[in-house]
């Protein structure tokens, strides 16, 4: 897990991440990128084991500064992105889900407080995941 | 961001088309592409959409009658004639519609979703632990699946939450 939020950081490790921090402590074989900041594309290669995998998940991401081909693409590291799900994706997971339920921090709002969730989505501040209560 | 990008609105419950099912909403979790909308990161595709794409809820049969518990999630459907949807990636469809894009989405009380879209989830869960499976879980999912990650291999994960002052 690697964030800069201190709130987040607690949350991970709390769920189970080996380690959590500003960069990872060894190499990693595999990455996968949820912020949405193009910033981190460069820093989260440079980090990754020869042979690495970086996977992009979200819809949307800032621009990607230049990439130095020597420092984050050589030696055979491959950059991906996610592009939402397949329903045979949703099917898998949810069959994995309900065999064995994850821990899911939930923070909930009512309905009408939608505008206050997405805020604090804006500027992280919600240690989980936001989920409106309706009916 | 807008400091109140939605509004509260009421319409009427709407009506199941062809192939399509209503759904009662539960509970409907947030997620960072509402946010994207929201701020206008993603354009808008749709006038007044409901946002929302993590929405658990039950199935109000044409009758009126429970059709049980469902998840309707960010992929709302696919043209299954293309190139990609003949090769199993219906995530690639040119013609791909989304939840609370391309369509009402579960910010709402009721939904309209295609059948074959949603999916059956578990009754014995709080509607709010499941709701975000719907997102955070499945698109987590396929990228894990398309970060090869290596049998006993180091996985790192960037980011649950951004800080902007
Ligand atoms: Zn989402
Ligand atoms: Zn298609």
């Amino acid at each position: 897990m690697v964030t800069r939020s201190p709130a987040a950081r607690a949350l991970a490790l709390e769920l189970g991440a080996a380690s959590a921090g500003d960069r990872p402590p060894e190499p990693l074989d595999s990455a996968i990128l949820f912020a949405p900041s193009g910033d981190l594309v460069p820093v989260a290669l440079e980090a990754l084991e020869r042979g690495g995998t970086l996977a992009v998940a979200g819809i949307h991401l800032t621009d990607v500064p230049p990439l130095d081909y020597e420092r984050h693409l050589f030696q055979e590291r491959t950059l991906r992105s996610v592009t939402a799900n397949t329903r045979a994706d949703g099917r898998a997971y949810l069959a994995l889900a309900a065999e064995r339920p994850p821990v899911v921090k939930t923070v909930p709002y009512a309905f009408e407080e939608a505008d206050r969730a997405l805020a604090d989505l804006a500027t992280g501040q919600v240690s989980g995941a936001a989920v409106l209560r309706i009916g | 961001m807008r400091s109140r990008p939605l509004a509260l609105v009421e319409r009427p419950v709407p009506v199941a088309g062809p192939g399509e099912v209503l759904v009662r909403v539960e509970a409907c979790g947030v997620c960072r592409t509402d946010l994207h909308l929201a701020e206008g990161d993603l354009r808008s595709r749709r006038p007044l959409t409901a946002p929302g794409h993590q929405a658990v809820g039950r199935v109000v049969r044409p009758g009126g009658g429970d059709g049980g518990r469902v998840g309707v999630a960010w992929l709302r459907s696919t043209c299954g004639r293309c190139r990609q949807c003949a090769r199993g990636l219906e995530n690639l469809c040119p013609e791909s519609a989304y939840t609370g894009w391309d369509a009402d989405g579960g910010f709402a009380e009721y939904l309209t979703a295609p059948a074959a879209y949603v999916y059956p989830l578990p009754e014995d869960a709080p509607a709010e632990t499941l709701a975000p499976l719907l997102c955070a879980g499945i698109v987590g999912y396929r990228a894990l699946l398309r970060c090869d990650l290596p049998e006993g291999g180091r996985l790192g994960v960037y980011g649950f939450a951004r800080r902007r002052t």
